[in-house]
């Protein structure tokens, strides 16, 4: 765990360096994940006129019927293209690092993800202090992990699988209520 | 439930409490509504109103008064969906003029809607009967172009603002194409106004600011809360938010405030609208050429006069006996050689009656009276031809003459006096320095050079002179004067100077006619005295103001302020400060003495002084603040009631019945101008109707105002434009339609007569060419109008003369056929002028 560490804690010495802007904060959850029991927590500090930081937090014991533990942090950096944060269009750049343990189909998964990825998104405006998000994107992960069948006998500090996977990256629908 | 399931409901019933803009709508009530239509019936020269039920007046309930006028703005521009007419909640009046609603929330509004396009809206305000009364005026929204969607959007014409004395009223409805706006944009009106040209800015006006519904939430979230940190706040709209689906409009008021009416201003409005990111749109529009249309501006407005009571307290001064000194003298002329006065001449009685009249006044024969005479001086003088000793003991004889004279004549004390008799002979210079004084420079040098050759002798001298060639002239024109006696004599009064002494003295000192060695009951005798004559009077009550308090408050001396006061209105000096002190704003009494923890204090609201000030400010166009003050005078004195009616009409309150009633029946000019300056063509109809009947067709301002009604009277104001410009011939002015055809083709006969809006402006302006200037700055008329009459006047200016004796004649013939004269007017109702025998003060003149 110590990359992950050392990657959290780049993460939020980046969130610290960046100057903070009008004082704008934003708790966020993103619905389909909460929908998939991953409970996720987000804050979104506005940085300047066009350009925001979030910063995600989520876990999970199990996805659906799926045993599937997880614990991991998100950090995306986002320029919005009308002028103003968390309204319409953005962009947006993250990182993620998390802890997985993930049983499926007789295997069983262990080990650590880093992703670097784009994201897409738009924002609508509810009100005054609701917005909600929609966003996707894409994202190169390299996953460091034990992989083995269930049952097997195996030393815990014995990594066997590392590669790159391009998979998927913070699709969800995001609601987010704005603090003065 | 799968526990999967019901946390997903937990979270989305969570998000919608939160999200939701729970409104809570108040239960609706049942309301009956009355729907009357305002018509104006003409008997006459009168116009009568009455109410008759209206039927088929759709009224449609809305939540509060923005949702109607945004319907409104909506219907206007065709863009509500049919939901003003048969939408929800919507009913139809029957034949009595009466529906029912239900559901009307008690803070909601109705909108009611004629077929014939008459448009508005009322207020609920908790009202179960709601009695709407109307008139038929069509569409009450001016100013905006109608713009279907996704067109190019057409320009907003010019408004013409209202003026109200020196107030310059400025109301737009200023239209943006749907096509510009944006949810997430906001637009933004600057206006600004000049004055004549574009170099000299006379006001930037306060911005008008309207925004998208997303601008304003992201505005909310970017001003952290707190909407004072948007430096436009304070002038955005509140009420309305600019969508893409239709044209808005932003609703803008000013006030120019003050203005000189002989001026324009124009007003030019920046518009820009922006989104997040910057500016998208940018305009420059004339939301005013400038010019404006005064209505009043011929109305015979007149102050009453209103004299001020000098005796009452705190205005009169009477003075205290104090010990004074002063001085009297007058010169009595002799004939040649004799030493006695001729008794028989007019001008020596008459000198020695006044001298003896002025002695007599401080003569104090036993002691005991309040005044003395404490010392007199006799000089008597002789002319110097003959004998120097002759002479000499002449002057001496003709000084004890006059005291001898006196003596006799009754004031044989004056031996006790300190006199002092002198004679003497006036020595030849003298005469040379007379010569000199009537330019006859060449025998006064001749004098002087005789004089100077023989300095020691006078005798020399007079047998030198009496030599010269102009000896018999200098003896006929210089020397009689000379043969005097100068008498004078000093007095000391203990007592109040009279009306007389106060007079003389200001006849005889500069620093009395300058009013700085007067005491405050002289000024006070002095005003009295000088009451008509402001030009005497002026110095005078400044002093008095400067340099005297009022009695019993910390102010100048009332009487004083009020005098310099009418002396400044008299010059068209306005000082609006002046008479401020004595009026108090706060209490509607009449003359009151101010009284405070039981100590009164001075006279405050005295009418005339309340009438100086309100004339003070009618001079500077204040017609607001002087109807404020109008307002303290007594309500029940015909006059004032009058006054504030006047006063009510040129701060544009002369569409108001009672006002535009009270104006009318001040005198018949003042009626035809308060009738054509309403809005309802009854009215200038018989304005109309007025002026060709009863004021002369060779007045210029009546045939100006004629012009003006006409105009507004004509429907084709448009096609004179081209090369038929009838409209300025007086050829229809002549049509005299006969009673079938009147009565077949009412409206045809009538409105023929009526488009000659050109013909009276060109007489007008061929009796006095100062019309032309004010038609061109007048507001009522258009720029097309304006360059139509000048290419027109060109054409036919040399045919007016012709063209209006001619209608002069034909409108004598036509009287005389009625059997009445020029001098009588046609119309039975005009009014005499205003009763009371009052004089009254015109102080405004209100032509250019």
């Amino acid at each position: 765990m110590k990359p992950l560490r050392l990657f959290l804690l780049l993460a939020l010495l980046g969130c610290a360096l960046t100057r903070g802007h009008a004082q704008l904060l934003a708790l966020k959850s993103n619905a389909l994940l909460d929908a998939a029991t991953v409970p996720n927590f987000s804050l979104e500090v506005i940085t300047g006129g066009k350009t925001s930081i979030v910063g995600t937090a989520f876990g999970s014991k199990k996805v659906w019927s799926l045993d599937a533990q997880s614990i991991g942090v998100m950090s995306e950096f986002r320029y919005w293209f009308n002028g103003r944060p968390l309204t319409r269009e953005f962009i947006g750049f993250g990182l993620m690092a998390a802890n997985y343990d993930i049983t499926f189909d007789g295997k069983r998964y262990k080990g650590d993800g880093y992703a670097g990825a784009i994201t897409f998104g738009y924002d609508f405006v509810l009100s005054p202090h609701w917005s909600v998000e929609f966003h996707s994107g894409v994202g190169l992960l390299y996953y460091d992990q034990q992989r083995y069948y269930i049952g097997d006998r195996i030393r815990d500090y014995y990594y066997n699988a590392r590669g790159f996977y391009l998979l998927p990256y913070n699709i969800g629908i995001t609601f987010a209520w704005i603090l003065r | 439930m799968d526990t999967k399931v019901k946390y997903i409901c937990l979270v989305l019933l969570c998000l919608f409490i939160l999200t939701g803009n729970n409104k809570i709508v108040a239960q609706g009530t049942a309301v009956v509504v009355n729907v009357f239509e305002e018509l104006s019936e003409v008997n006459g020269t009168e116009v009568k109103k009455v109410q008759i039920p209206a039927e088929n007046v759709r009224i449609r309930v809305c939540d509060s008064e923005v949702e109607a006028k945004r319907e409104i703005a909506l219907y206007k521009q065709k863009q509500d969906d049919g939901r003003l007419l048969n939408g929800k909640n919507v009913g139809v009046t029957n034949s009595e003029g009466f529906t029912q609603l239900k559901n009307v929330p008690p803070g909601g509004a109705l909108i009611y809607n004629t077929s014939e396009g008459t448009i508005g809206h009322v207020l609920v305000s908790g009202r179960k009967e709601i009695r709407i009364v109307f008139k038929n005026t069509g569409s009450r929204y001016s100013g905006a172009n109608i713009v279907g969607k996704k067109q190019r959007p057409k320009p907003n014409p010019p408004i013409t603002p209202e003026v109200c004395g020196n107030y310059l009223s400025f109301t737009y409805e200023f239209l943006i194409s749907g096509t510009q706006a944006r949810t997430n944009g906001r637009a933004v009106l600057a206006p600004i106004a000049f004055v004549e040209t574009l170099h000299d800015t006379a006001k930037i006006m306060r911005p008008a600011v309207l925004d998208g519904a997303e601008y304003t939430t992201t505005m909310l979230r970017h001003m952290a809360y707190d909407m004072n940190n948007d430096k436009l706040y304070a002038y955005l709209d509140s009420t309305r938010q600019m969508t893409t689906l239709q044209d808005d409009i932003i609703y803008y008021s000013d006030v120019l405030y003050p203005i000189d009416e002989n001026k324009i201003y124009p007003v030019y409005g920046y518009l820009w609208i922006e989104d997040y990111n910057g500016v998208y749109h940018k305009d420059t529009v004339l939301l005013s050429e400038g010019y404006f249309p005064r209505p009043m501006r011929f109305l015979d407005f007149s102050i009453p006069d209103v004299r001020i009571d000098t005796t009452q307290f705190g205005y009169r001064r009477e003075g205290k006996a104090e010990r004074q000194s002063s001085s009297y003298s007058l010169n009595l002329q002799f004939e040649v050689g004799k030493k006695e006065l001729n008794l028989n001449d007019s001008v020596t009685v008459t000198l020695l009656q006044t001298l003896m009249e002025t002695l007599s006044k401080y003569y104090n024969r036993d002691g005991q009276g309040d005044a003395s005479i404490t010392g007199i001086g006799i000089h008597g003088y002789a002319s110097p031809e003959g004998r120097y000793d002759g002479n000499k003991s002449l002057s001496l004889e003709r000084s004890r003459y006059v005291f001898q004279y006196l003596s006799d004549h009754g004031f044989s004390g004056l031996r006790a006096v300190n006199i002092d008799i002198q004679g003497d002979v006036i020595p030849w210079t003298d005469v040379a320095e007379a010569l000199r004084q009537r330019h006859l420079d060449s025998y006064a040098d001749g004098i002087t050079e005789i004089v100077t050759t023989y300095p020691n002798s006078m005798d020399a001298q007079y047998n030198k002179i009496r030599q010269q060639p102009y000896f018999n002239f200098v003896k006929d024109s210089i020397l009689p004067s000379l043969r005097k006696v100068d008498f004078s004599f000093e007095y000391e009064t203990y007592r109040v100077r009279t009306t007389d002494e106060i007079r003389q003295l200001y006849e005889t000192r500069e620093d009395y006619r300058t009013g700085v060695a007067c005491k405050d009951y002289e000024l006070y005798q002095l005003f009295r005295m000088f009451e008509n004559d402001h030009k005497r009077l002026e110095p005078l009550a400044a002093v008095g103001t400067k340099s005297f308090q009022d009695l019993r408050d910390n102010r100048p001396w009332p009487l004083a302020a009020y005098y310099l006061a009418l002396c400044k209105i008299d010059k068209g000096i306005i000082d609006t400060t002046l008479l401020k002190p004595y009026i108090d704003t706060t209490e509607y009494r009449v003359s009151y003495r101010r009284q405070q923890n039981g100590i009164m204090y001075g006279v405050y609201n005295d009418p005339a002084i309340i009438i100086a000030h309100i004339s003070m400010l009618c001079q500077g166009k204040e017609y607001k603040k002087a109807l404020e003050y109008a307002r303290l005078l007594p309500p029940d004195d015909p006059r004032f009631a009058r006054l504030i009616a006047m006063l009510n009409g040129l701060n544009c309150r002369f569409r108001e019945d009672d006002i535009r009633d009270a104006i009318a029946a001040t005198s018949l000019w003042n009626k035809v101008v308060v009738y054509a300056a309403q809005d309802e063509e009854e009215y200038k109809e018989v304005a109309l109707a007025l002026i060709r009947d009863s004021f002369p067709l060779d007045d210029p301002k009546a045939r100006y105002l004629e012009a003006t009604v006409r105009w507004q009277l004509s429907e084709d104001k448009s096609n004179t434009f081209g090369g038929d410009n009838a409209a300025f011939g007086p050829t229809k002015l002549r049509y005299v339609p006969d009673a079938e055809y009147m009565e077949d083709n009412d409206w045809d006969g009538q409105q023929r007569s009526k488009e000659t809006w050109g013909y009276p402006m060109m007489v007008a302006i061929h009796l006095d060419s100062t019309y032309m200037k004010m038609m061109l700055r007048d507001g009522f008329f258009t720029k097309k109008y304006k360059n139509t009459f000048r290419n027109n006047w060109d054409k036919l200016k040399s045919q007016i003369s012709d063209w209006l004796e001619q209608e002069i004649e034909e409108r004598r013939e036509r009287l005389n056929i009625a059997g009445k004269t020029d001098e009588e007017p046609d119309s039975d109702d005009e009014e005499s002028e205003t009763a009371g025998d009052d004089e009254e003060t015109q102080v405004e003149s209100s032509n250019e």
